[in-house]
């Protein structure tokens, strides 16, 4: 039960309004009690008016006071349900909920019939059936259709049927029809009866049993329909229509209870407090209005913040790559540099050894001779080392000039080169149509020429190489990419090597059984990274390799 | 004939003692006849063209014929000397071969660019060196006929 009640903190009213609303629903009744009066002057019957001195302006007025207190007080409360519809269909404009306009529209209509009753009372229309039956039968109408229609604009909501928002406004509409077109019939009705039922008993204990419905409406709707929209559809709006409950429950408990005659005390506390109920939601939906106000700008606020931390990254991030940019371009400066200058002394290490080698050749120390011989190799291996390293450096740190490149050019160019290579072995080699790539040319070529001469260097001693170069389009992370093949039959080597194999100067093999320092692999690793292309390998020992390279389509 | 040939001498503008020689091991490998003397810097060679300072005793002494020239030396570098020597009336006829480590396309170009008579990258072993000593006296000093003095 008590969590039926309960509403989370977020949609509470604050204390001190509820508070307040209480108190004002109780202390009139409480200063009534200690003998506190808020009803306006009786005056004497028209009957006895006709005997009487003209009446003053003042008179007149002092005469209906209790009439213009009336009309104010009612007029209030039809000018806050204005507001409240305004302010829903404000809302609804804002956060696309269609309680807040339908329930606004019901309150507004209630409102309506209340104008409708105090222009009756105010005689400002007038209606076939007589006054002192139209007023109080207008009011108890008006009452009754307050209690009903909030039941019913509250009600659709807890049918359990959700209604797409696209069609929100069209449902508005047509709930907003129907409530104006109930509340249109029943003034329709109350102004062209001739007679209309007595409402007011003033010497039974209900005095206006009339009143009677409304009260029980509004409890059943302040007990179980309002809390059960409260809990379906929580908002500050829909605890103010709770709390609401309140005052519409004093207003009929005065009037049912209490008010014996029009304008009297009971009377105008009941109408007093009929402005409190309207204003209530009003209360609700201005408050609904900061909250979301006061969100938006935390929200704003976090957003903000988490924007200036993202640029701090971005920034960082910058820095950071910038900084890598630098570092390997500098890196790359320094190898070239580097081994630039390792050649020139190597050179003078080479030539003075070619001096020594002839100068010592007549002599008969062949331990000195093969000493010099061992030196003049090393350093003739140190050199080719430093060449390579030249050239990847080169093929790294240098700019590239993209243009469409035919593949099949570049094949044809490796294959002439190649041409005493391949009849020495007798390599068979099929080349499928290859695509035209964005790439530089002669890098493409050192990339496919590495990749033919390795398969025809670690070809099998037994076998003719053959080597299929094939290519086909694939998707990759959602990416078109060329997939270019070149498969041989040669020795292969273990898949565990794979990765291995692309790294500068590593070798799977002797030097004395193959040549070559071990750079071809990192050169066309380098180059297709270059071209934003990858190349792997899969390999099996004894039965070939598969080289696969990606280009960007 | 051969013994004007002799009279012939060649120039080497380079800072490394070790090229210089090797240069002139080259010849006497080849067994070539001709002079060389060596400057290590722009400058120095601009003072024995001249003959002046510690050249000054050299005055009587015919220029040489053919001029070896290191890109990459201090005080006053290749480059600088080519400009300055095609630019001299008294010099400018002179043959001038480049002898270096650089392979820089740019360094090629711009010596060409400059009235340089040959590019030569300096051979990685002794005896491409002194096939390269024998080719360039050959050619220059048997083939093309050079203006006489």
């Amino acid at each position: 039960m008590t969590k039926f009640y309960y509403i989370e903190e977020q949609y509470r009213l604050p204390n001190s309004i509820v508070i307040a609303v209480i108190a004002i629903c109780v202390v009139p009744f409480i200063l009534q009690l200690i003998g506190g009066d808020f009803g306006n002057a009786v005056h004497s019957s028209s009957s006895q008016l006709s005997s009487m001195p003209p009446l003053t302006t003042d008179d007149m007025f002092y005469r209906l006071s209790g009439g213009f207190t009336h009309a104010l007080l009612e007029w209030t409360a039809f000018s806050a349900a204005i507001f409240v519809v305004l302010l829903a269909f404000c809302h609804y404009s804002i956060t696309n909920d269609i309680t807040t306009p339908v329930i606004g529209v019901a309150l507004f209509c209630a409102g309506a019939m209340d104008a409708f009753h105090t222009l009756a009372a105010t005689r400002l229309i007038s209606a076939i059936a007589e006054n002192k039956d139209l007023i109080p039968f207008t009011w108890a109408l008006s009452r009754v259709f307050n209690a009903i229609i909030m039941i019913a604009g509250v009600g659709i909501f807890l049918s359990g049927r959700t209604i797409n928002p696209k069609n929100g406004m069209k449902f508005i509409v047509l709930t907003s029809l129907i409530f104006a077109s109930i509340g249109y019939l029943l003034i329709y009705f109350s102004a062209t009866s001739d007679s209309l039922p007595q409402t007011q008993f003033p010497d039974s204990i209900i005095r206006r049993p009339y009143d009677i419905i409304p009260l029980i409406l509004f409890l059943i709707a302040g007990l179980f329909v309002y809390p059960l929209f409260a809990k379906r559809y929580p908002s500050i709006f829909a605890t103010a229509l709770l709390l609401s409950a309140l005052p519409e429950v004093a207003v009929e408990l005065h009037m049912a209870f209490g008010s014996q005659r029009l304008f009297d005390s009971d009377f105008n506390i009941a109408h007093f407090l009929k402005i409190i109920a309207y204003v209530i939601p009003l209360i609700g939906l201005v408050l609904d209005y900061v909250q979301t106000y006061k969100s938006q700008i935390k929200h704003h606020e976090d957003l903000q913040h988490s924007h200036e931390k993202l640029n701090i990254k971005a920034f960082e991030l910058d820095r950071i790559n910038y900084r890598l940019i630098q570092s390997n371009a500098e890196l790359e400066k320094f190898a070239y540099i580097a081994s630039h200058d390792l050649q020139e002394p190597l050179r003078k290490i080479q030539a003075f050894g070619d001096r020594l080698h002839k100068r010592i050749e007549s002599s008969a120390d062949e331990k000195a001779i093969d000493y010099i011989d061992r030196m003049q190799k090393s350093s003739t291996r140190m050199r080719s080392l430093i060449d390579d390293l030249l050239k990847f450096s080169r093929v790294g740190s240098e700019d590239y000039a993209f243009k469409d490149t035919d593949l099949n050019m570049v094949l044809t160019n490796v294959l002439d080169d190649l041409h005493v290579s391949i009849t020495e072995k007798k390599a068979v080699i099929n080349i499928d149509k290859l695509p035209t790539i964005l790439g530089e040319k002669s890098r493409l070529y050192q990339v496919f020429l590495n990749l033919l001469s390795n398969s025809l260097k670690f070809a099998k001693a037994d076998e003719f190489p053959i080597i299929t170069i094939t290519s086909q389009q694939v998707l990759v992370e959602n990416r078109k990419y060329w997939q270019i093949k070149v498969q041989d039959n040669g020795i292969g080597f273990e898949q565990e090597y794979a990765d291995k194999i692309f790294e500068v100067f590593q070798r799977l093999h002797g030097r004395s059984q193959y040549q070559g320092t071990g750079i071809g692999l990192a050169i066309c690793k380098k180059i297709v990274e270059k071209h934003n292309g990858m190349i792997y390998v899969e390999s099996e020992l004894d039965k070939g390799s598969c080289f696969i390279l990606l280009f960007e389509v | 004939m051969r013994e004007d040939l002799k009279l012939i001498s060649i120039h080497m503008c380079d800072d490394d003692p070790d090229d210089q020689l090797l240069v002139s091991d080259a010849l006497d490998e080849a067994r070539l006849g001709n002079i060389i003397d060596f400057t290590s810097n722009g400058k120095e060679l601009f003072q024995y063209l001249n003959r002046e300072g510690d050249y000054a005793h050299l005055v009587d002494k015919p220029l040489p014929g053919l001029i070896l020239l290191d890109l990459n030396m201090p005080v006053m570098d290749g480059r600088e000397v080519l400009s300055k020597l095609k630019q001299n009336e008294k010099f400018r006829s002179i043959p001038v071969i480049v002898l270096t480590t650089s392979k820089a396309e740019e360094d090629i170009a711009r010596s060409y660019g400059m009235g340089v008579n040959s590019f030569i990258i300096k051979p990685v072993s002794f005896e491409n060196l002194v096939d390269m000593v024998r080719t360039v006296t050959d050619y220059w000093f048997h083939l093309v006929s050079l203006p006489k003095k």
